[in-house]
């Protein structure tokens, strides 16, 4: 709840003019009920239309400034509102930017969404409705209540011991329509997404003829949707009459108790009418109390899950005493690094390599063996569990992550590409590159021809507003991208794995020119790419096992030169 | 250079949302009404109770009126008990007529839409596969849940609420009218003016709404990409410029929610403004009449709170309206979905081929006038195994979807043992086929869920079994729950080379005559391919095989070689026929081992 405030904090000032012109608003609520217990008690029996004249234009007027106080009531919440949730979405997303790679590995794109989408919204709407409302609901209920007890206690006591009934109700209805409602938000939930992997793997639906059993899956999932939002309408509908009958229970108490009190000659006829409008435009907003509370409380746990997050330290960042990495050769040194995303489990074990400046090394490996958590190293996207790891002598830890990342370029096995021209994915490391760099490095990476047969070209959008891209395009424009960067330290985790082999060698060919003066590193699975690098690693189980080049290692007879022979005499 | 698949130049263009009533349309809403038909008695029922509930709740000020003339003012304290007495029963049956009709409303409504929803899907499980590469996921999706939600709001709330609201303007009016004309004419006179203010208003505000949404749907999308590619912003060093742009997306949507308040926060006080003149009126007017002695203070107190009743209904016919625009073309959309085509239905049931596959002078093109495979000839005895190899967007992995009947040739037929593919069922002609594709798809769930895909009842042992054989056996019993290891959305959590373990594993479990592998094992290193090579070998056993790869290493064990140029069998022949052949395969080949 306090850091609930705490958001609030920097936006006092209009927060606090918003609760004050709510506050002259309510006032102003007030008045109309006893105008026309003035007409009724003065002006008519007074048979004087001047009077009534009087009471009209008062009536027209009060609600004409009651209507400005409420304008600007609106507008101030929603104007502090809207100020809350900017200030926290950008905090939010600063703050996700600032962490390591190991989180976004544990954690899911839509967890991070909803945190920053619907949680954020819960916290807006605590903010622009539910706190004022609650502040207005209390200041209703005493200014009424006095007024009332102004005109007959008596009827008042009587016509408000329906209120803990109403409370108790309003509570119920809150409690038990919340719920039912995220119920059904949560089955709709399951159902876009048994809906959503349907449709993505609908090749494989039908390969394994399939379709019958997830349609009956998909009928479960919709009639239990349909099932729980008629429960839930339910709950809204026999709640709602039940506050609905409450409430003309106390109307029913005031015609019955307060006509005879006005029998009695103990009330006029005109606070009786008032009477009735009072009861009446204090119970509506009461209504609304289980809603609020359950905003309250949904507010108040999304915030502590936005805290939460906003908790989360990044395991990786600049040291206090960071360094600016100058411009390096690409001299890399593995010192006895062991490496594990769970330290219990180590991935890498004691490796010790060391890297000449422009020197290409191949990693070869089984799946799981390690080759890319070690890749992953250099650009200290992990750090290491110990041992150390340098770059031209510095220790990657001790200097600033944009001067090391700024020097390498990578293309990962996964490949992402931006919805947006091909030319700025292409320019994504170097935004200030020109046509010329551009098109190098597409005609290195293979797909400057592909490119120039897109209707818009460089200029085409790809994505999901754009057109698709196969497997392999989207690699070839990330080579381009990283190639274009120019990076003394270049890796490349499984680049052709989607890319034929005709194409594979022409990337190679060119390639191999641009990365001339690179350091590189090249995680392969085909030999004919790994076979003319300086250095080739065999990696197995976190370790390297041979290393050397491939006339070394075919001398060697070990594992590479087995794995060389079977791919090769398979065919001879 | 050549799309490597189908399907490239995507989207086809939204019907936009209009902002009225188009008279063309209603025809549409026609095919809604068989969904209806099953719930017509209840949603008759629902319409009697709703009658009663409307005029149940209208009727507490014309009671107290009744009550200050009739009894209070002259002293009857027994009718004043029955007044109240009556308000109390009055007002016990508003709740239970309100309670039954929304609860009999929300069945038949909830019901005919689950049913209408069941319908789209099962359409779109079957739809021709042309018409799911056309359109986007996203697109599909909306229609199966944002589409039929606003059909959903229309049917099981907009209708009955119309007619509640209809009834409730006209019983008041009508009360009014029998109390007191001159009266009933001022606070009757309000009705269009809150009409004309809600409808203008209302329709800035449906406008200004709209931006609103296109904002929050702006910074959703930045948050979803920008958010799953975080790794590669970071890689970059892209951290500043993703933030401004968020910012400024930000700060559109804090723009546009800005000005909705303004338009929003007129509102109400308008309405209000406009309840009170009527007030004055029947204060004026009112007033006067009493003084004159032509109505009682009852009668002008029940005015008074009856001129304040009108707002709501209208506002919310207002509402109504526009939802009803939302979902007539929601409507529309869902029913063009239902308009396309299905795969072919029915056709032969056959049992377990040999798998002896032909293709005779197969043509086929995606759209017309780009032919991807023109006049493929192929025969694949049974239990043999042949590669397609060349180059990408060649048309290999055409080949294959007109064999599973994904996609039908244009001309020239392919038979299985003899008979034309095109008169099997697509259910038994699947059946003896199983895939392994390029990307594959793994859906959330346990790896075992995954592995028993096509065959439920697989036992574990079997399972097992394929898993070695697959080479998958050892990565999944290095898994925290071994085979029961839940794997996420798009199965992450597992490597695109584990992926495929898992596909290849799943597609010999089902034991099919015929096996395909597109690019099956592209991410699996070179080793632990070899050893699947071996294993499937060994699986094979009279199978028949074709296997696409590019990796000649994989390709040179197959009985026949067809290498495949823009759509042509351009070669065919062993790994040494090609060889000495001295052509495009031979060049390929000196490509990856020269």
């Amino acid at each position: 709840m306090k850091a609930l405030l705490g958001f609030l904090k920097p936006h006092w000032a209009p927060a606090l003019l918003a609760a004050v012109v709510a506050l002259v608003g309510t006032a102003l609520a007030l008045v109309q009920p006893m105008l026309i217990r003035w007409v009724v008690d003065s002006a008519i029996p007074q048979h004087d239309s001047r009077l009534l004249v009087i009471a009209a234009l008062l009536v027209v007027a009060v609600s004409a400034t009651r209507g400005l106080f409420t304008y600007l009531q609106f507008f101030l919440m929603e104007y502090v509102a809207q100020k809350v949730t900017f200030d926290l979405r950008n905090r939010l997303y600063q703050h996700i930017q600032k962490l390591s790679f190991g989180f976004f590995d544990s954690t899911r794109v839509g967890e991070l969404m909803s945190r920053l989408t619907s949680d954020v919204d819960l916290i807006n709407r605590f903010v622009g409705f539910a706190m004022i409302q609650v502040g207005m609901v209390l200041a209703l209920f005493l200014g009424t209540i006095s007024v009332m007890f102004r005109l007959d206690s008596a009827l008042t006591i009587a016509s408000l011991c329906v209120l803990p009934v109403l409370l108790f109700t309003a509570g119920k209805f809150g409690r038990t329509v919340g719920p039912a409602f995220l119920a059904v938000q949560q089955q709709m939930a399951r159902l876009t997404s048994k809906l959503q992997e349907n449709l993505a793997g609908i090749r494989v639906v039908r390969s394994f003829a399939q379709e019958g059993r997830e349609i009956e899956a998909f009928r479960a999932e919709n009639y239990d949707y349909r099932d729980k939002n008629i429960a839930a309408m339910r709950a809204v509908s026999f709640y709602q009459g039940a506050m609905n009958f409450v409430v003309a229970v106390s109307a029913v108490i005031v015609l019955w108790y307060g006509g005879s009190r006005v029998m009695q000659g103990k009330l006029s006829l005109g606070s009786l009418i008032a009477f009735n409008s009072y009861v009446l435009q204090l119970m509506m907003p009461i209504r609304m109390v289980g809603f609020l509370v359950n905003m309250v409380q949904r507010a108040r746990a999304a915030t502590s899950r936005v805290l939460e997050l906003l908790a989360v330290q990044p395991e990786i960042k600049d040291a206090p005493d960071a360094v600016e990495l100058p411009q390096v050769r690409g001299h890399i040194v593995f010192e006895h690094v062991s490496f594990g995303y769970d330290p219990s489990r180590p991935v890498l074990k004691d490796i010790d390599l060391e890297v000449l400046p422009g020197q290409k090394v191949a990693i070869l490996g089984t799946t799981g063996s390690g080759k890319t958590s070690l890749v992953q190293l250099i650009p200290r996207f992990y750090d290491v569990t110990s041992g150390r790891l340098l770059i031209d002598g510095y220790d990657v830890r001790k200097v600033k992550l944009e001067s090391l990342r700024k020097q390498i370029a990578l293309v990962s096995q996964e490949t992402f590409l931006f919805s947006t021209t091909i030319r700025e994915n292409i320019a994504y490391g170097k935004p200030d590159a020109t046509e010329e760099e551009i098109t190098e490095a597409a005609k290195a990476a293979q797909i400057h021809d592909f490119i120039m047969s897109l209707p818009s070209k460089y200029n085409t959008v790809i994505g999901e507003r754009g057109i698709g891209l196969s497997g392999g395009q989207r690699q070839r424009v990330a080579i381009a991208r990283a190639l274009l960067c120019k990076a003394p330290i270049v890796i490349l985790d499984e680049f052709t794995s989607h890319v034929d082999t005709q194409t594979e060698a022409e990337i190679q060919k060119a390639t191999a020119k641009l990365l001339e003066r690179s350091t590189s590193f090249i995680i392969a699975q085909r030999l004919s790419t790994v076979k003319s690098a300086d250095v080739i690693l065999v990696m197995e189980d976190g370790r390297i096992v041979e290393r050397g080049t491939h006339e070394e290692l075919m001398r060697l007879r070990g594992k590479y030169a087995s794995i060389y022979k079977l791919q090769l005499v398979e065919g001879e | 250079m050549m799309f490597g698949g189908p399907g490239h130049f995507r989207g086809r263009a939204l019907i936009p949302e209009p902002t009225k009533l188009d008279r063309s349309n209603l025809p549409v809403l026609k095919r809604l009404l068989p969904y209806a038909k099953p719930y017509q008695g209840k949603l008759l029922l629902s319409v009697a109770f709703l009658l009663g509930a409307s005029l149940g709740g209208v009727s507490g000020p014309f009671i107290l009126g009744f009550a200050i003339d009739r009894f209070i003012r002259s002293g009857n304290a027994r009718g004043l008990a029955l007044a109240g007495i009556a308000y109390l029963l009055v007002s016990a049956l508003t709740w239970v007529f309100s309670y039954l009709q929304t609860y009999l409303t929300s069945q038949a409504g909830h019901s005919m839409i689950a049913d209408l929803r069941q319908d789209l899907f099962e359409h779109i499980e079957r739809l021709a596969m042309k018409v799911l590469d056309e359109e986007e996921t996203g697109a599909l999706m909306s229609r199966v849940t944002s589409d039929i939600d606003s059909i959903s709001q229309v049917v099981s709330m907009g209708i009955t609420s119309v007619l509640s609201d209809i009834v409730v303007i006209v019983g008041i009016v009508v009360l009014l009218f029998t109390m007191n004309v001159k009266l009933a004419m001022i606070s009757v006179a309000v009705v269009p003016l809150l009409a004309i203010v809600t409808a203008l208003l209302q329709g800035r505000m449906q406008t200004a709404f709209h931006k609103v949404r296109r904002t929050v749907a702006e910074v959703n999308a930045n948050l979803e990409e920008t958010l799953s590619g975080m790794k590669v912003i970071q890689s970059f060093n892209r951290e500043e410029d993703s933030m401004s742009r968020f910012q400024e997306i930000n700060a559109s949507t804090v723009q546009a929610n800005l000005q909705a308040v303004r338009t929003f926060a007129v509102f109400f006080p308008a309405v209000d403004l406009i309840g009170a003149l009527a007030t004055a009126g029947i204060v004026l007017v009112g007033g006067n009449s009493i003084i004159h002695g032509e109505i009682e203070v009852g009668a002008f107190a029940a005015f008074l709170s009856y001129v304040t009743r009108f707002f709501m209904p209208i506002r919310e016919i207002s509402q109504i309206y526009n939802m009803l625009l939302a979902a007539m073309v929601s409507v529309q959309r869902v029913f063009q979905l239902m308009d396309e085509p299905r795969e072919r239905p029915g056709g032969i049931e056959i049992g377990r081929v040999k798998g002896h596959v032909r293709f005779e002078n197969v043509s086929f093109a995606y759209e017309e006038g780009h032919p991807v495979l023109s006049g493929i000839s192929m025969d694949i005895p049974a239990g043999q195994m042949v590669a397609l190899v060349g180059p990408t967007g060649a048309g290999k992995t055409s080949i294959i979807n007109l064999l599973t009947g994904m996609y039908q040739p244009d001309s020239g037929k392919i038979t299985i043992d003899g008979t034309d593919i095109s008169r099997i069922s697509l259910e038994s002609l699947r059946r003896n086929i199983g895939v392994v594709l390029q990307d594959n798809f793994v859906f959330a769930g346990t790896i075992m869920d995954n592995l028993r895909y096509g065959r439920p009842d697989a036992s574990l042992a079997e399972v097992q079994k394929v898993a070695e054989a697959a080479g998958a056996d050892q990565f999944i019993s290095r898994m925290p729950d071994g085979y029961m290891t839940l794997i996420g959305e798009r199965g992450a959590g597992i490597s695109v080379g584990q992926k495929q373990l898992i596909a290849l594993a799943r597609a010999l479990l089902i034991d099919p005559p015929i096996l395909v592998l597109d690019e099956a094992t592209s991410n699996v290193d070179p080793y632990t391919e070899l050893l699947i090579q071996q294993a499937i070998e060994k699986l094979l056993g009279g199978r028949t095989a074709i296997v696409i790869a590019h990796r000649l290493s994989t390709v040179q064990r197959a009985n026949n070689i067809f290498v495949i140029q823009e759509g042509r069998v351009v070669e065919s022949g062993t790994h040494e026929q090609l060889l000495a052949l001295g052509g495009a395969y031979r060049s390929l080949y000196e490509k990856q081992f020269g």
